[in-house]
This record gives structure tokens, C-alpha cells and sequence, in this order.
């Protein structure tokens, strides 16, 4: 009887006894020179190649093609492959894997090793997904990877980025279109890239791209890594996916999806005139429904991504029901709320998290990750995040996603970046303001009483504006109230150790966060040869030390505006006199100034510091400058005040 | 017998177990309204009113399941708890699967809201094969201050029984009324019955009292549990039950143990082997050694040196190894291959000894991590870990032959200083594990330090550590390469000593654990000393700088507990700038912590008053006491606030005349 069954199993058999192969393209790479790194480069890629090949559909195949090799044990990371795909409009068809050890032997990976699992983003659910291949992999082993993804998604567009934060021995991006198709191709980070033509192919390509070395208060990559940016133009009457040319395009469409979502219901009209029953003043009204807004729930469910279901928030009534959302359902409440009450407001497309990731040159919704919205004023109502928009007006941006940052200021991180306003045909990319440094301020009064053993009690009350009171409201809306109470306690206990916190009174408005505190403390001032009394009158410290510690430096230093002032008056003990104080102290430079006098008299001290600094980036020429800056700002808070007993 | 899929069965069971959820939802009734602020913890963020777990054990098919049923209602005070309590997630997985969920809010006014299907999201959290693991999201909608939400849903996981399961009665929020009913398996042909322990709380004995087959009962306000720094291992301290399934045989604890620690014994000693090559090695390592404890020893390094574990990824083993590992079926294949899992290196240093003519034995004991080991509670499950315990004279040596960076006699130290049964063929013996002392785990620090006139310094340091304080370091940087480890240890001193230039950095014996791990590097410091116009303010103790004290917060719950004993010596030369002499300088004080520890310093200058020799010691942990009360919190951060005081003593400096 014939068994095919056994003839099969001994073919599977004798072909897994066989060893592994892999591709002729990898084993090429393992001979690339790789030139001598430091022990901080984890890995180094050999190749890092993207090619579209775009359908007269529209729709987009895209091959990949990737190889790693791993310098030491913090390299292994890079020994995945990973590839995302849109549930609904693209799958991957094809992920393989190569693992090239330094004796030489392969390890592949097919289907069996791929795991498939979603995105791990802030979303409860997001079609975002992504399939994956775990390489075991060692340092001096090569790794590579070769996919396949089909999307059919609704924008004909593209972006490729050359840069990996590793170094790089060959990045290459080509494009293969239909006959009749163009291509809008901007390069962006770099003046020029020019491509090499073949046929209905163009190949972009750099080589020898250097490690970018993480360092404080650097800009991020989106600033510094060379991309391309490719759009996707079919002939005319083709209806193959959205066509976007410029900004207007892209206003055009967004407004399609939003403006209507945020058309206020009468629950949403409701819900607006109790919320500002009784207030007459614009600021106060707009403050009242933002701070609504900002106590809905952030919940993200991001369903259809791949025909722009992303984009598209739920209506306003919905949002209203459920009391959550994510950062475009947020954002139309607001509009909706305010529409209701008669003003003019517009969806804002911004991105969260670098202010440099927006590129002017290309127009894509696809730069974008986050939803504020922008509101249109009288000129009576003021704020750090107001700007005069040509044919919008003034407008107001806010964003009800961030719960922290209060109604006329925007979180830190999106100052100063570039926003779309969703205003249809009139539509435009626009930069949001940065706050100047007293938007950002800290006043600090601090009563203290230096007892003759070194023992001390002082009252201590901050405030703080802008982003530094959002800073503070995170801090105390993040943590449980014990929780909240031993932070604060660390952090009083820095600079006055074994300190007692004897009162907290933290209070939060709209425009300021204030915190009051009382502290007493044993070991405050030192008592010497029981005559020299030595202590700091720098009472509470603010920052830690400072971020500038290395002697060099490769990256441009981004600055935040901050500002803060603090008086302290000092009551001396009965029985001392000043022996010494500290000098004072005025550091200016272009970007900030730091000032510190002290002055006694009566049996009083009275310490007065101040600290400005401006929103800017500097080149890393100027990184001495700044170092020695906060040197001294942070040497200052360790000088101290010596008293001689009579 | 047809075959239905693990899922399609476990949903039939849940149907036919549980036609309806066994529990209903509790009324509305005004008394949720009433309760506007917290009433178990003032600051609560939110507060549990009612739990209801339930368990049930249960045959069917060829196999067990088990069921669990949860119900909570819980209210909602603050900001932070609407964040925390408005979403739940439920994960599933292969085995695991969840149905019969429902939830609802009940709004301030009392208006209640029942999800909808939308307000429940699936997803998948990772698909490997076809094995998927996924969760159910649940989104309460309309959540804000004085909301009440509440949900309920069953769990059915196959192929177990709830046997050592942990029943927590504490969550990290107060709980008003916890309900917890347990079926254990009722089968005839099974010798085991379910028993159970409560910790850290009193519960009535488990006993089915109707038809229901639930064994329930029910307990009140109870408050939410806190973790702080430095202390006792969690489950000590945390109410909690342990529901187990063992035989009772009416055994007192001694009893007990003795006859599991003959049981361990007996499993043990089948899976030793003393064949030749095992005799060879043994013989080999123990050339020339007399008596026991030194063959132990040797016989520990020989494997350590010889033997990987091919999971470790600290052990050098490639990934190209490991992918060739072949299963040990015996610790001869072990020696073969020299490369095994834990277990496997530990039966082929047990067969060695044995080899040998020693007395190996397997020892159980808990982990410090989770709970001491007590006798009194004869579970099995309460001694999870092992080691290899060797016979020398009258006492026991004991090894930990698969863990990383283990001197001989060295223990981790979530193994020391706890109960451990030593497992025998006639006598088994519950006897302490032994600890090191102080002055085994070691940081020994020395810097040559030059003080320049406006405070800047450099320095020369050497750094050594021994024991625990050295295996702590090695397990952080064992996978690295030397040039990572020097890049990471010079960025990690560059914080350490305030922005300082590090250079030369050096790092010894990271491989051998019986020399010290040793650190040496120089530093250039801009801020060292304090300047003033007339002074200069020196702080002698040169690596206490910038440390702040240990115990800041003035409020303690629970009792505090180090890892481990250990002793710091300080030895820093202090070259003092030309121009200045010291302005009568004072030396720190010193004091005992009673027996547990002592504070020493000395500080001697030079005669021609231009050196300064600083010295300083602390030693904690004397007699293995390392946990304390926590009324004994007061006294303690007192004591190191003076630690903390006495290391921030300064010396002045003044021009010279």
C-alpha cells in the first residue's frame, strides 16, 4: 500500500537537515569594511533600503530590504525585523529573516518566528499593527531582513528617512511609477539630494552616515536626520487615492472630516451655557469650557486608519455622552461648545513631542500625530498662545489633550512648532508662538529664622505660571496625596536634610499654581569650634545639577524660556553677626542673565535672585558659554553665608 | 469521544457551571450617594465597596478548570482616580479565557449607565503562531468625581487548578467589603483536599455550609496596601490567603517537613550519578584536599569554571550555542556538554560531591523577595527555592551552584538568613541559611585628593567592593563589553561627583568573584571645596558628598528591612593648598548603633598642617540584624540623619599668617 504520507515527511525531513542559506545580497554585506567605533555604537547598519513601486490603482508595494551588524550586547535590539501594517488597507505579504553569526553559520526565519501584535501606543485599540522577527543574536553577528507590504491606504504620499541615530554604511530609497504618473520629491534637513534616473525608477542614495550622539537639550532627530518626502501625482481624471500638493490641499480635506463633528448639538449647546452661566468676560467663558475639555477622559480607539479614519473625530454630542476621547474628539467638543456660544474656531493639526518633526516644504497630513484647536478672540483677551493669523484673525490655540497646561498657554513642546489650521480654502501652516520667559515664571518668598544651633523654620511659598505650573500640576494630579507629600518632603529634604514638612498647602487656579509650605529643620546651618555659624541661604533648590557636564559638545543646544525670582529674608540669630557673605553676582549672556545680591542689616539678611533665560537654539560653539552659565547659576546655590558668634 | 477545541469547551463549561453570573448586581440605592469623601483613607482616590471573588475548581472532560468570578464596585473621589478606574483590562491568553463581562456607571445623580458593546474593546496584545494573547478593554463611559463604576466577568483557565494561588485581600486602594467563596474540587479518586492560610489577618476556617459547594466568607474595611523603600518582603506584610491542595495527614509541622524533606531527598538522589567520568572529575578537583569543606569548595569553583548555564546571558554563552544546546537527560550529559540549565548545574555539582564521597543534599527554603519560610505553615508552596546544602562535620556548607557571581558559601541574598529545610534520607533538619557578615560585603573606597585654593580638586580613586555590594555591581554589567562598562562607569561617576572629568578609568575582576571588583579612575572636579572671600570649607568625606540622607519621610507604616549586613571603609588624604591652614578643625563624631552597627571616623593632620587624613567607617548588620519594627523608624532615621550629619562635617580653612 502506498503510504505518500512517509514519502513526504522523509523530503521535509531531509530538506530541515539541511543548513541554512542566506541570500546572496546579506552575505555581500558581511565583507563591508566597517570603520573603527566607539563602545557607545551599539550597532552599525550596512543597509537600510526602501523601494514603492506604485500600481495605476494606487495602490503601493513596498519592498524592503535591511542589515545590521551587531558591534555589543546593547546592539542586540537591532536584531528584529519589523514591519507595521494598517488593518483594512495594507498587509505584510512577505517577512523573512537572516541571522549571520561571526563563525559564519545562518540561522533563518520564516513564518513560524513571526510574531504579530499591536503597536504599543497610548491607544485601547489602534489598527495599527505590526509583524516581527526576534533575532538571537550576538555582537560581531549580522542580521538581516527582506518584506513585503501592500497598502492600499488613502494618501498618495511618502516619506523615507536615511538616517537611523546608528551609523550607516548605505541608505537608499527608489520610487517606480505608472506611465503617465509624477513624482513631488523634497528633500528635507539637507539643501539638495539629487537622484539617479532608470527608466520609470528614481533612487535616492547616501553612504557613511555618522552615529548621532544623544545629548542633553539637543534637538531631536526630526531636525537633524536627512528625509525625503514623496508625493504621488496621477494623471488627471485618475481616481487612484487623495492627491495632496500643497497646504491648502490638506486643509481642505481635514476641515471635510472635522468641521462638521464639531456642528453643536442642542446636549452640546446645554452643556455649554451651564458651564458659563453667569460669566460675562470672553477670557472667563472660553476658561470655563476649557477646563471641561481638559477633564474628558483620554481614551484612543483608532479604527479605518488607512482611509484616513485617523483623521476623523467623533461628533461632538458622542464625546459629550461618554465623557472620552482622544485628542480630535477633545478638540471638537471644545469647538462645538464654543461654536455654540458664537465663536469662530478651527481644528488645529499640530505634532506632539519635537517641535521640529513639521517641515514647511511638504504638505502631508501624514506630519502630523496630534489635535489642538484655535479660537477666535477680541483683542481684550491676551495670552502667550495668541497670534494675528492674515485672514483668520487673532487666534487663540489650545489643547484640551494636555490636562496639565492651562487655557492660554500650549505645552512646551508644541511652541514654536509648526500647525495646520483647518480653515478649508483658507487654510495654512502657521508657526505657534513661544512663550516668553515671564510666561513661564517662578516666585519664590521664603521667610526663614536661623535658630543659634544651626536649626531653622522658614515659610515658603511659590508660585508658578505657564509651563512651570504645568510642571507643578502634573506632579500633584499624577501622584496619590501621600505620594504627592513625599515628593514633596525629597525634595525639601535636598537641600535642608532631616526637614520636617509642618505645613503643604498646594493651589491650583487657571492661570497659577501656587504651593505653600512650612519647614523646620535641625541641621540646617553648620555650628563650627562653637563660634563660625555656616549655612546656605539658598533654602529649597529648584533643579538638580545641571545637565552640562561633558567637556564638548556635537549638537546645537535648545533652550526652553524660564524664568524665576526669589526673595529670601533671613532672620539672623540672636548673638551672631555677619562674618561673610557671598559676592554678588550678574551673569548675562545673549540667552539668559542670572543675578544674585544679598544684603543684612538689623539682624536681617536678604538674598535676592533672579533667572531669565530665553527660548533658543544655540550652535555648539556656544556650549562652553552655557556651561559656564549654569555653573554659575548652580555654584551660586551652594554658596554660603558664614556668621561669627560675639 | 470527539474532540472540541480547549475554547469552544471552556465556554460550554461556562455555560453549563454558570448559566447566569453568580452574582447580581448590587442596588442603587441612596447610600451610594451619601458617601461623598472616602471613608476607610482620607485620601483615597478611590475606595472598593464591594468585591466578590469566587473560585471553583472543577473536572470535566479529561481535565481540570478552573473558574474565577469577579465582582467590583468601586467609587471614585479625585481627579486621579476617574484616570486610574475609569478603563479595565482583562487579559486572556492560551488557556485563559474571559466571558460574561459586563459593567456599568452609576452617575452622582444615581442615573445608571449600561456599556454597550462599543465600550468594550478586544484587541490583540501579540499573536506568536497560533497561540494569541488578548485583552478586553473596558471603557466606563461618563466617569468623573462621585462616580460609582462597577463590572463583573468569569475567567476559565485550563488544564489548572487553583492550587497555590494567592488570594489578595488588600489592593492598592481601601476595600469595604471583600465576599470570598471557594469550591474546592470534590472528585473520590483524589487523596488531596483543599486546605488554606491567611496571612497578616484572621478568617473563619473554609467549610461548605449549603448546596451551593462554596466554602464563603466575607471580610470589612480593609485599608490599601503601600510599598515603601527598604521594606519587609511584601507578601510578610500584606493580608492575603493561600489555597493549596495537599494531603492532610494530620501532621505536626515537624512532622511534616521531615517527611517532605525525606520525599525531596528521595527524588533527589535518583537524579544524581556517579559514573567514571564524574569520578574522574571529581577526583581531579579535589587532588590533594583533605577535608570536606575544602573539597565542597573545590568542587564549586570546578563547575563554576567549567559548566555554563546556557540562559544566562551574563555566562558568555553564545546565541550559537544555545541554539545547538541539546537537552541533559542526566548531569552526566551535563559534564559532556558543559553547558545546562540551573538545574542542570546544580545536579552535576551535587553528583560531583557525591562522587566525591561528600554529602550532598537539596535544601527548600522561601525567597526574602516574597516571604520568610515559617514551619507553621505546612505548605509546600511556602518553600519554593533550592540549593545544595554539603555535609562538613556537625553543620552544613551551602551552595548556590547556577546563579551568577556567587562566591563560595555564598548565598543570594534573598536565600540568607532564612529558615531552610536540609532534605536527609532519615533526618531532615529546618536550619538557618547563613549570612554574610558586615565585613564580607565590603565597599572600601580610597581618594588622594588635591584641594587647589578656589575649591576646584583633583583626585585619585580606587574603589573595591566584596559580597553583596560586589554581586550587585556584576550583575548590572556582567552582558557588557569592557569598552561599554568603562564608558558607562565614567558617565556614571561624572553624575556621581557633580560634573567632574573622569578619566583612566579601569575596571578589575569582574569575572572573579573571590577578588574584590575594583573601580579606579581620576576625577578633575571644578567644585570641590567651598570658596568664600577669608575661607575655605573642606568636607572631608570625600564619597559622602552630595549623598542625601537615607530615611527623608518622618512617617513609616511599615517595618524596615535592609537587604543585606555591610560595612564601608573610607580612607581619603587630603593634600590642603598652599597658603591656608586649617582654622581649629574639629573631627566628626562617632557612635554605635547599638550591637547592630558602629559609626568610626578619625581625621589626623600632618605636622606641617598641609595633609589631611580622613577615615571612616560604618559597619551595619552585626549578628544578621538587618529588619526592624516599625516603631523602631523614629530611632533609625535618627540614627542616620546623624550618619548622614556627621559625614557633612566641615573643616575650615583660613590664609596663613
Amino acid at each position: 500500500m502506498r503510504r505518500p504520507w512517509l514519502v513526504a515527511f522523509a523530503f521535509t525531513y531531509s530538506l530541515s537537515g539541511a543548513a541554512d542559506e542566506a541570500p546572496g545580497w546579506l552575505k555581500e554585506l558581511t565583507s563591508v569594511a566597517i570603520p573603527s567605533q566607539g563602545p557607545k555604537v551599539p550597532a552599525y547598519v550596512l543597509w537600510n533600503e526602501q523601494a514603492i513601486t506604485v500600481e495605476p490603482t494606487g495602490r503601493k508595494v513596498i519592498a524592503r530590504r535591511f542589515a545590521v551588524k551587531i558591534l555589543n550586547a546593547e546592539g542586540r535590539r537591532y536584531g528584529q525585523a519589523v514591519e507595521g501594517f494598517l488593518v483594512g488597507s495594507s498587509r505584510v505579504r512577505d517577512l523573512r529573516a537572516w541571522a549571520i553569526s561571526p563563525s559564519g553559520q545562518v540561522k533563518t526565519y520564516g513564518k513560524d518566528a513571526v510574531i504579530e501584535r499591536g503597536m504599543v501606543t497610548d491607544d485601547f485599540y489602534s489598527d495599527v499593527r505590526v509583524r516581527q522577527i526576534f533575532g538571537a543574536v550576538d555582537p560581531g553577528s549580522t542580521f538581516g531582513f527582506e518584506s513585503t507590504v501592500e497598502d492600499s491606504s488613502v494618501f498618495l504620499q511618502a516619506a523615507f528617512g536615511f538616517h537611523y541615530g546608528i551609523p550607516v554604511h548605505c541608505s537608499r530609497f527608489s520610487v517606480t511609477l505608472p506611465p503617465g504618473w509624477q513624482l513631488q520629491a523634497t528633500v528635507l534637513n539637507q539643501d539638495k539630494l539629487e537622484p539617479t534616473v532608470e527608466g520609470a525608477t528614481q533612487t535616492w542614495e547616501m553612504r557613511k552616515l555618522e552615529f548621532y550622539d544623544d545629548e542633553p537639550a539637543s534637538p531631536g532627530l526630526g531636525k537633524y536626520g536627512v528625509r525625503i518626502a514623496v508625493s504621488f501625482l496621477p494623471p488627471e481624471g485618475t481616481s487612484a487615492g487623495r492627491v495632496v500638493r500643497d497646504w491648502v490641499d490638506v486643509s481642505r480635506w481635514m476641515s471635510e472630516l472635522g468641521d462638521p463633528a464639531a456642528t453643536p448639538e442642542p446636549s452640546v449647546v446645554a452643556k455649554a451655557t451651564q458651564l458659563t452661566s453667569g460669566l460675562m468676560n470672553e477670557r472667563e467663558r472660553l476658561q470655563a469650557l476649557a477646563t471641561y475639555a481638559q477633564s474628558i477622559r483620554y481614551v484612543s480607539i483608532q479604527r479605518d486608519l488607512g482611509r484616513g479614519g485617523g483623521y476623523q473625530p467623533h461628533p461632538a454630542k458622542d464625546v459629550l455622552a461618554k465623557s472620552y476621547g482622544d485628542c480630535k474628539d477633545k478638540s471638537v467638543l471644545m469647538r462645538s461648545m464654543a461654536q455654540s456660544l458664537g465663536f469662530t474656531t478651527y481644528g488645529v493639526s499640530a505634532f506632539s513631542g519635537d517641535r521640529d518633526a513639521v517641515r514647511p516644504q511638504w504638505a502631508s497630513p501624514y506630519q502630523f500625530n496630534h489635535a489642538i484647536m484655535a479660537i477666535r478672540v477680541a483683542d481684550s483677551t491676551d495670552a502667550p498662545s495668541v497670534m494675528n493669523v492674515p485672514k483668520l484673525g487673532r487666534l487663540l490655540f489650545f489643547d484640551p489633550t494636555d490636562p496639565y497646561t492651562s487655557f492660554g498657554n500650549l505645552p512646551i513642546y508644541e511652541q514654536g512648532s509648526f500647525v495646520l489650521i483647518e480653515a478649508g480654502d483658507q487654510g495654512q501652516l502657521v508657526q505657534l508662538p513661544l512663550a516668553p520667559p515671564s510666561a513661564n515664571l517662578v516666585e519664590r518668598t521664603i521667610a526663614l529664622k536661623v535658630l543659634p544651633d544651626g536649626g531653622m523654620a522658614a515659610d515658603v511659598t511659590e508660585k508658578s505660571q505657564g509651563y512651570a505650573a504645568s510642571r507643578e500640576r502634573a506632579r500633584l494630579k499624577q501622584a496619590a496625596t501621600d505620594q504627592y507629600r513625599k515628593g514633596v518632603e525629597r525634595w525639601v529634604a535636598r537641600s535642608v536634610p532631616g526637614s520636617t514638612i509642618t505645613k503643604m498647602e498646594p493651589e491650583d487656579s487657571a492661570t497659577a499654581f501656587t504651593l505653600r509650605l512650612g519647614v523646620t529643620a535641625s541641621m540646617y546651618g553648620k555650628l563650627m569650634q562653637n563660634r563660625l555659624l555656616v549655612f546656605r541661604p539658598t533654602a529649597v533648590m529648584r533643579g538638580g545639577v545641571s545637565p552640562f557636564t561633558e567637556p564638548k559638545r556635537t549638537h546645537p543646544i535648545v533652550l526652553n524660556p524660564d524664568a524665576f525670582t526669589e526673595l529670601t529674608t533671613v532672620s539672623l540669630p540672636e548673638g551672631f553677626t555677619v562674618d561673610e557673605l557671598p559676592d554678588a553676582v550678574t551673569v548675562k549672556t545673549a540667552f539668559g542673565e542670572f543675578r544674585s545680591t544679598y544684603e543684612a542689616k538689623d539682624g536681617t539678611l536678604l538674598v535676592r535672585r533672579s533667572l531669565e533665560v530665553k527660548a533658543a537654539t544655540l550652535p555648539p560653539e556656544s556650549y562652553r558659554e552655557v556651561k559656564s552659565f549654569y555653573d554659575q547659576v548652580q555654584g551660586h546655590e551652594q554658596a554660603p553665608v558664614v556668621l561669627l558668634k560675639r | 469521544m470527539s474532540y472540541s477545541s480547549p475554547v469552544a469547551t471552556a465556554l460550554a463549561l461556562i455555560v453549563s457551571l454558570t448559566p447566569l453570573f453568580a452574582v447580581d448586581w448590587l442596588p442603587v440605592d441612596a447610600s451610594l450617594r451619601a458617601l461623598q469623601v472616602p471613608k476607610i483613607e482620607s485620601d483615597a482616590d478611590a475606595e472598593v465597596l464591594y468585591w466578590d471573588f469566587r473560585v471553583k475548581d472543577v473536572f470535566q472532560g479529561q481535565d481540570f478548570w478552573v473558574v474565577y468570578d469577579t465582582y467590583r464596585r468601586i467609587k471614585i473621589f479625585t481627579d486621579k482616580g476617574v484616570k486610574e478606574y475609569s478603563t479595565v483590562e482583562l487579559p486572556s491568553g492560551p488557556r485563559i479565557s474571559v466571558s460574561d463581562v459586563s459593567a456599568r456607571t452609576i452617575k452622582p445623580d444615581g442615573t445608571i449607565v449600561e456599556l454597550k458593546k462599543e465600550d468594550i474593546v478586544e484587541r490583540d496584545i501579540v499573536k506568536v503562531g497560533r497561540k494569541k494573547y488578548r485583552a478586553r478593554v473596558i471603557n466606563f463611559p461618563g466617569v468623573e468625581k462621585g462616580t460609582v463604576v462597577e463590572y463583573r466577568f468569569s475567567e476559565v483557565r485550563m488544564r489548572q487548578l487553583s492550587t497555590n494561588l494567592r488570594i489578595p485581600f488588600q489592593l492598592e486602594i481601601p476595600v469595604h467589603r471583600l465576599k470570598v467563596s471557594i469550591k474546592p474540587l470534590q472528585v473520590d479518586w483524589m487523596r488531596y483536599g483543599m486546605r488554606s492560610y491567611a496571612f497578616n489577618t484572621k478568617v473563619p476556617a473554609l467549610a461548605v455550609t449549603d448546596n451551593s459547594g462554596y466554602a464563603s466568607f466575607t471580610l470589612e474595611d480593609r485599608k490599601s496596601f503601600r510599598r515603601e523603600p527598604f521594606m519587609a518582603p511584601e507578601y510578610q506584610l500584606r493580608e492575603w490567603m493561600l489555597i493549596f491542595y495537599e494531603e492532610d495527614k494530620k501532621l505536626t509541622p515537624d512532622k511534616f517537613w521531615k517527611e517532605y524533606g525525606k520525599d525531596v531527598y528521595r527524588e533527589f538522589r535518583v537524579e544524581l550519578k556517579t559514573d567514571g567520568a564524574m569520578k574522574q572529575a571529581a577526583a581531579s578537583a579535589t587532588e590533594g584536599l583533605t577535608t570536606e569543606a575544602d573539597k565542597a569548595n573545590a568542587l564549586y569553583r570546578w563547575v563554576r569554571a567549567n559548566i555554563r548555564n546556557v540562559y544566562s546571558l551574563g555566562s558568555g554563552v553564545t546565541a550559537e550555542q544555545r541554539q545547538k544546546f541539546k537537552e541533559n537527560k542526566t548531569p552526566s550529559d551535563t559534564l559532556k556538554q558543559k553547558l545546562g540549565t540551573a538545574n542542570d548545574i546544580a545536579l552535576v555539582f551535587a553528583s560531583l560531591c557525591l562522587s566525591a564521597g561528600l554529602e550532598p543534599r537539596l535544601t527548600k527554603s522561601s525567597d526574602r523577595g516574597f516571604r520568610f519560610f515559617e514551619p507553621a505553615y505546612m505548605a509546600r508552596a511556602m518553600a519554593p527555592t533550592e540549593n545544595i546544602a554539603v555535609r562538613a562535620g556537625t553543620s552544613w556548607l551551602f551552595f548556590d551552584p547556577s546563579s551568577d557571581h556567587l562566591a563560595p558559601g555564598m548565598l543570594s541574598w534573598r536565600e540568607e538568613g532564612i529558615r531552610t529545610l536540609v532534605s536527609d534520607p532519615k533526618e531532615p533538619q529546618i536550619v538557618e541559611a547563613p549570612m554574610l557578615k558586615p565585613e564580607q560585603s565590603v565597599a572600601s573606597r580610597r581618594a588622594d585628593v588635591t584641594i587647589a585654593e578656589d575649591g576646584s580638586a583633583t583626585a585619585k580613586v580606587v574603589l573595591s567592593y566584596t559580597g553583596h555590594q560586589a554581586r550587585e555591581r556584576r550583575l548590572q554589567i556582567d552582558e557588557d563589553t569592557e569598552a561599554e562598562r568603562i564608558q558607562n562607569e565614567t558617565e556614571e561617576m561624572q553624575k556621581r561627583f557633580g560634573g567632574a572629568e573622569v578619566s583612566g578609568m579601569k575596571i578589575e575582576n569582574v569575572a572573579d568573584v573571590e577578588k574584590p571588583l575594583t573601580y579606579s579612575f581620576q576625577l578633575k572636579m571644578p567644585v570641590y571645596a567651598t570658596r568664600t572671600g577669608k575661607r575655605l570649607f573642606v568636607q572631608p568625606a570625600f564619597f559622602q558628598a552630595q549623598i542625601p540622607a537615607r530615611f527623608p519621610e518622618n512617617k513609616r507604616t511599615h517595618p524596615i528591612f535592609f537587604n543585606y549586613a555591610w560595612q564601608e571603609i573610607d580612607e581619603v588624604t587630603l593634600h590642603l593648598p598652599e597658603g591656608l591652614e586649617l582654622d581649629q578643625p574639629t573631627a566628626p563624631e562617632a557612635f554605635t548603633f547599638g550591637p547592630v552597627g558602629e559609626y568610626k571616623t578619625e581625621l589626623r593632620k600632618s605636622n606641617d598642617g598641609h595633609l589631611l587624613a580622613y577615615r571612616r567607617e560604618l559597619i551595619f548588620g552585626r549578628d544578621g540584624v538587618i529588619g526592624f519594627a516599625v516603631d523602631s523608624y523614629p530611632l533609625l532615621k535618627r540614627a542616620f540623619d546623624a550618619v548622614y550629619q556627621q559625614d557633612n562635617h566641615t573643616v575650615t580653612l583660613k590664609a596663613a599668617k
